[in-house]
């Protein structure tokens, strides 16, 4: 298959079933909105080393939050429920809790939940009050500044992370210039995220390694400077290989921004990218197998 | 299904309509409900001695016309469904209620909304004392849902609530939410004597500042509290969010608060 004289591996993406919640962080200005957002979702690229997967999935404007000021929609993602309620729990307390005017919402209401501020409302030491507002409950936390607005849970839903694809380019350049048009494309798909630094990871990794306990190691076969010592997947024209990782609340979500990202890349890259590819780890250890053909067709 | 009930005699004693709700009368006919008891006084009547009754199109719903002040116990244990009554309602409006919603046009008595648990009640007139309040040796007031009143409220609103809303448009007289344990009362004209007395947490919020305040409640400061903002306040509370606070009440607990729009 080609597209635009792309070629499309008849590989597939192998993606895994996780837990995930949204929380809504507002502000009084959009600036400590963020930045307690960028702070919550730091060291959160990967659930190998960092417990969980977190981005912001979009800016809110003030008639989209609760409190009517404007924020950010946060998506977080772990392998478990437990997990992601101790992550939830650490970077609420000390990324939001800690920034200047913001507030935190539950950002999903279903049926299951997990704590929000119930994780957190001990900080105010028993001065914390709850309130009871329109069915929901929120936390009023007193802090040095004022109060910390707070609501009580949020909703957890099943999810997919893991989607995935490698943009194949002969110049870093070209390869890089795709991951950026194509990651900023994806980020309009809702329900999704690409917890990488900018949506982009350059280091896609297999299971595993020469190193006993190394659980996770560089994925030789797609490494460009190991062309010739390993049984590369490569041509000898590919100089650089980019991966985006798609985290999203439904497994079609995930298809979409996966179809967004790679029909973005072939339709507006340059000459640069010639393949498109998939990391997969033979189909064993993922519940979902995200076929690149089947997602473009 | 829905009925009328048009009242039809002049009451001298209180009448006890507690067992008229939507889903009480939903499988009965109308001659079962003519034939209904009620407590007058002290004596079980037929229904059909106090009310025509008529049936009407919309779904699960009871209408009181002519309604007068001895009709107590209006929508009691009401879970779902609307009541609106034409006219005035007597004591023990909504008590128990745990859903649905019941609407008076007119003025409302004693203890409303007690035992009330969730659900709404919109009040047109005025009411009386106890709204939202416990009756003697109960623990709570007032577990949830919402009041709302539109003109004034008597004395010892939200005696011991707990939880859920008491929002009045008018005047509230001696002793609004004494004992409060949690939840709010929004209060748009000027409140009596021994304001949040014995309250432990909980909101009261004021559109004007009280008389007097017990001297067991300290002034906090002024403070842009955004959980106002989560609020659906009337006016003159839309859009507020800078208010004076007052905590206490310190001879208990102390972390309730009153506060006043600036």
């Amino acid at each position: 298959m080609e597209i635009n004289g792309v070629y499309i591996d008849d590989t597939f993406a192998e993606a895994f079933s996780m837990q995930a919640t949204r929380i809504l962080i507002t502000a009084d200005t959009l600036k400590w909105a963020m930045v307690s957002a960028e702070s919550m979702i730091g060291f959160a690229t990967s659930i190998i080393a960092c417990g969980c997967e977190a981005a912001i999935e979009r800016i809110l404007s003030a008639t989209e939050t609760p409190d009517k000021r404007v924020g950010v929609s946060v998506l977080l993602f772990a392998r478990t429920l437990r997990i992601l309620k101790q992550q939830l729990q650490k970077r609420l307390g000390q990324c939001v809790l800690t920034a200047p005017t913001t507030a935190c919402f539950a950002g999903l209401n279903t049926e299951h939940s997990i704590p929000l501020g119930d994780g957190i409302r001990y900080f105010g030491d028993g001065w914390q009050i709850a309130k009871h507002i329109n069915e929901k409950r929120y936390w009023r936390i007193p802090v040095m500044e004022g109060e910390f607005l707070c609501e009580a849970t949020t909703g957890v839903v099943p999810a997919v992370g893991g989607g995935n694809f490698f943009i194949l380019a002969t110049t870093p350049g070209s390869a890089l210039q795709a991951a950026e048009i194509a990651t900023q494309a994806m980020q309009q798909v809702a329900n999704v995220i690409m917890p990488f630094p900018g949506g982009i990871a350059r280091s896609g990794s297999k299971v595993g390694s020469k190193y006993a306990g190394l659980i996770a190691s560089t994925h030789h076969e797609f490494c460009p400077t190991l062309k010739g010592q390993v049984a590369s997947a490569l041509d000898m024209e590919i100089e650089s290989v980019l991966e985006i990782v798609v985290d999203g609340l439904t497994l079609d979500s995930v298809r979409r921004a996966m179809k967004v990202g790679i029909l973005t890349v072939c339709q507006s890259s340059k000459a640069g990218v010639k393949r498109i590819s998939a990391g997969n780890y033979g189909g064993k250890l993922g519940q979902f197998h995200l076929a690149l053909r089947e997602i473009l067709s | 299904m829905a009925w009328q009930f048009r009242l039809i005699t002049q009451l001298t004693q209180r009448l006890n309509v507690a067992s008229l709700t939507p889903s009480r009368l939903a499988s009965l006919s109308l001659a079962e409900i003519n034939v209904l008891p009620l407590y007058y006084g002290q004596q079980p009547f037929p229904l059909s001695l106090f009310f025509e009754v008529t049936q009407l199109s919309h779904p699960a719903m009871i209408l009181f016309r002519d309604s007068c002040s001895y009709l107590d116990g209006i929508g009691t244990a009401l879970s779902s469904g609307t009541i609106w009554v034409k006219g005035e309602a007597g004591a023990y409006l909504g008590q128990g209620l745990c859903g649905g919603e019941i609407v008076v046009e007119g003025n409302v008595g004693v203890y409303a909304g007690n035992g009330m648990k969730a659900g709404k009640i919109q009040i047109y007139g005025q009411v009386g004392d106890y709204l939202g309040a416990a009756r003697p040796g109960e623990t709570f007031g007032l577990q949830g849902g919402n009041i709302r009143v539109a003109g004034h409220a008597g004395h010892s609103v939200g005696e011991r609530m707990r939880r859920g809303w008491i929002e009045i448009g008018g005047n509230v007289g001696n002793y609004c939410g004494v004992y409060m344990v949690a939840g709010n009362i929004v209060v748009g004209g000027k409140v009596g004597k021994c304001l949040g007395l014995n309250m432990r947490r909980g909101t009261i919020l004021l559109a004007t500042p009280p008389d007097s305040l017990l001297p067991t409640f300290n002034a906090s400061g002024q403070h842009g509290l955004l959980f106002l903002k989560l609020l659906d306040l009337p006016a003159p509370f839309s859009n507020t969010q800078r208010v004076h606070r007052w905590t206490g009440d310190l001879a208990c607990q102390g972390q309730g608060e009153i506060l006043v729009l600036q």
